[in-house]
């Protein structure tokens, strides 16, 4: 007769050799309990261990490692604590009740993924982001590059790739623009590569309730601002890409931006490394570790929800007015800025960031270490002591 | 070096944890000459080295936390003598946590003791509404019930209730790895007990018998009654979207629960309505049968985790009387009325520094040396060239200040 907690060791065994049988399923007996191990891990980390052979399980030690650190890890945050698999014991009357990991909600699994993602960021090496400082021509007029981050970003990287080196004289100020919900998307992503954590639909709620614009896209009063100090003439309000004649390099079209479930994976991990590391740390591990983690994760912007819309076209329809009567300097169609065709994915759900989040565990453990150097702190520990 | 007793206090909330921390940390100096560290630097520096350990987020402190359990469990490491750790939101650790924990601390080479302070769950399911209430919550109480009484609990705030209430549980997690002699319930005493005895509980558990200790207490987290819970629940619906959580702390929480609120002693209690009364009896009852088949060290009696039966009338906070209501609310809005002119009169003193200070600015830019200086500066800032000069000036005068 085989007991319950000898078909949960047996499950454990399975999972660790790679397999993908459910729970419900599985069939199979071990000596229990080990020694050493006498916690068979919960429900949660074995339906996340699962989930990661069916997606990409092979026998090698990499991935062993992985499955190992995702049976012993701990869930982050408020939420369901270790549960324990349906039908090991005749039930204890105390604690949460046993489940079938198959019944487990996705967002207790994305939960646990993150912790572990979190973990594997820390532990992880990176490369080192130091650039090499270009020296300034002193004839060439400055480039300042501001208004829409992820195409100010975009045009920098352009410059860079070109070795186009700065200007000293008196800086012309580039102001990025575009369809104010892409450019509400853009803020929100950037924000979120920077270490904030709040969701897309609190984020935009917090500015619609508030009736503002973040300040990157309140193009009226970037440009005025800068109009103050450098003159009306220098100020350049582009919508889409800048040309190549304005930037002195071509930025091509911008990539696909991240997809909305990675950048919610995102917020979620931002969650657990502010509790673990300092925010310059956090900062260095999201643009050396876990954004190029997530770089593949390409998609649609994240939707403004029905509730928003009217706000938005409002806003950007008072932009386009502001903007024309101000009368700046504008490559590109203004009307560009009201709400158009762009595309935009549906909203994020559990399920959605669970699958980008195993993905990115699985890469953690496809990308060699060796292969690039430690982050920049030179500590590949698992935790922050400095204070 | 290692500790010689670990003591870890680990809930439950509600069962004077506030208190005890307090005087721990207001001793602490006068405890480690006796051999006994309270390791924390800030009185919440445990609730810290907690949300660590448990990769807890709230409400943006536990940015201050990176690093706190590691640095705990170092300085117990180093010590000769007991170390007491105490915060009741350890109670929801999970075993891989605990595990963590215990070996951070030196388990199994340490001796390490487990205590939890308990107290009857009529007492308690109320006590932890009025705390989601005082955390901006806005859950009707009937509702509250409804989740912690559902079997499955799925919700969050019902796997919360039960990780830091269900004592079996806790028990079981916490002491697990533990011979049940080191494992010890100090159980709160009945209303009506010598509002001594449950300090002389915890002074018998942690060894702080006979150590005269200030037990003037700083920090307390007061109750409130049905109207003024009511009251705060109300408030949290309007004005959730327009405080942030920076200053509901201390207006809405301090000056209000706690400091004004509170101190309406007389308003009807806060309890259970009839049929979860029943229904708590029972657990309560399955709990100590439970408790006294594991053998752990009890100090006090577990009988007392049975509800004393009451005979006051029950009052629905959900349905609260109105005049009781707006009683409470003419005293929040005279608290607030006080605040707001301390508020004021402290802002008019800070104007009158300000406009000094102004002053005084001003008599030096009249100075014709200062003025020459401004303009050739302002010039400098116009041009690519004139910023650069005046970056290297700046950093040959090795000053960061860009005021000249």
């Amino acid at each position: 007769m085989v007991t319950g907690a000898e078909r949960g060791w047996a499950w454990v065994d399975h999972l660790r050799a790679g397999g993908s049988t459910p729970w419900h399923d599985f069939e199979g007996t071990s000596d229990a309990p080990r020694a050493g191990a006498r916690l068979l891990p919960g429900a949660i980390q074995l339906e996340v261990a699962r989930r990661l052979n069916a997606l990409g399980g092979r026998d090698d030690t990499a991935h062993r490692d992985l499955v190992e650190a995702v049976l012993t890890a701990s869930a982050p945050g408020r939420g369901q604590p270790d549960l324990e698999l349906v039908g090991i014991h005749d039930g204890s009357p105390f604690g949460p009740p046993p489940v079938d990991p198959a019944d487990l909600p996705a967002e207790e699994l994305v939960r646990m993924a993150v912790g572990v993602l979190a973990d594997r960021a820390l532990a992880r090496p990176a490369p080192s982001a130091v650039e090499p400082r270009r020296l300034p021509v002193p004839w060439r007029r400055g480039l300042h590059l501001v208004g829409d981050p992820v195409l100010a970003e975009h045009s920098r990287d352009a410059l860079r790739a070109a070795g186009r080196r700065p200007g000293l004289r008196s800086p012309v100020v580039v102001l990025h623009a575009d369809d104010l919900p892409g450019m509400l998307a853009d803020v929100w992503t950037w924000r979120v590569q920077h270490g904030v954590t709040p969701s897309w639909t609190w984020w935009l709620g917090h500015w619609a309730g508030r009736d503002e614009l973040p300040p990157r896209v309140d193009l009226t009063a970037v440009a005025a601002d800068w109009a103050a100090r450098v003159g009306r003439d220098r100020v350049r309000l582009v919508v889409g890409t800048p040309p190549a004649a304005l930037l002195g390099a071509s930025p091509g079209p911008r990539p696909r931006p991240l997809s909305a479930d990675a950048v919610e994976l995102l917020t979620r991990v931002n969650g657990v490394l502010r509790v673990l590391v300092t925010p310059e740390r956090h900062q260095r591990l999201l643009a050396q570790v876990l954004v190029p983690l997530l770089a593949e994760e390409r998609g649609a912007r994240p939707a403004v929800p029905p509730r928003r819309r009217a706000w938005v076209r409002g806003r950007a329809e008072r932009l386009v007015e502001e903007l024309s009567r101000a009368g700046y300097p504008v490559h590109g169609d203004l009307a560009s800025l009201l709400p158009g065709n762009g595309e935009e994915s549906d909203a994020t759900t559990a399920a959605g960031v669970l699958d980008v989040a195993l993905r990115a565990l699985l890469r953690t453990r496809d990308q060699a270490p060796d292969q690039t150097r430690h982050e920049a702190t030179g500590s590949a520990g698992a935790r922050e002591v400095e204070r | 070096m290692s500790p010689t007793r670990v003591l870890l206090h680990v809930g439950t909330p509600k069962t004077g944890t506030s208190y005890l921390q307090d005087v721990l940390f207001r001793n602490r100096d006068h405890l480690e000459a006796r051999g006994i560290l309270y390791p924390a630097d800030r009185f919440d520096g445990h609730f810290l080295a907690a949300l660590d350990l448990m990769r807890l987020p709230w409400g943006g402190l536990e940015k201050e936390a990176v690093g706190a359990w590691d640095a705990l469990a170092e300085r117990v490491r180093g010590f000769d003598g007991t170390a007491i750790i105490s915060h009741e939101i350890l109670a929801t650790a999970s075993r891989t946590q605990i595990r963590r924990a215990l070996e951070s601390l030196g388990h199994p080479d340490t001796e390490i003791h487990v205590v939890l302070s308990a107290r009857d769950l009529v007492r308690q399911i109320p006590a932890e509404w009025q705390e989601n209430v005082k955390h901006r919550r806005t859950l009707r109480y009937s509702r509250f019930l409804e989740q912690i009484r559902d079997p499955d609990r799925k919700g969050r705030l019902s796997t919360w209730f039960w990780g830091v209430q269900e004592v079996p549980d806790i028990l079981a997690r916490w002491g697990g790895e533990l011979d049940p002699s080191r494992v010890h319930v100090v159980t709160v005493p009945p209303p009506g007990a010598p509002s001594t005895l449950l300090w002389e509980r915890f002074s018998d558990t942690f060894g702080l018998t006979g150590i005269p200790l200030d037990l003037q207490a700083e920090r307390v987290n007061p109750s409130l009654g049905v109207p003024e819970t009511a009251l705060v629940r109300r408030i949290n619906r309007v004005a959730n979207k327009v405080i942030e959580p920076a200053h509901y702390r201390p207006l809405v929480r301090e000056l209000l629960a706690h400091q004004t609120l509170s101190r309406r002693t007389d308003s009807p209690r806060l309890a259970l309505p009839p049929d979860t009364r029943a229904w708590a009896d029972d657990l309560s009852r399955s709990w100590v049968a439970e408790l006294r088949e594991r053998g752990y060290d009890v100090v006090g009696d577990l009988d007392e985790l049975l509800p004393a039966p009451s005979t006051a009338p029950y009052a629905d906070p959900d349905r609260p009387n109105v005049r009781q209501v707006n009683r409470a609310s003419m005293d929040a809005i005279r608290a607030l009325l006080v605040e707001a002119a301390r508020l004021r009169e402290t802002e008019a003193d800070l104007r009158r520094e300000l406009d000094e200070a102004h002053r005084a600015l001003e008599r030096a830019y009249l100075r014709p040396s200062y003025r020459a200086r401004e303009k050739l500066v302002r010039s400098a800032e116009d041009n690519g060239w004139g910023r650069r000069a005046l970056a290297y000036y700046r950093r040959a005068r090795g000053r960061s200040s860009r005021s000249a």
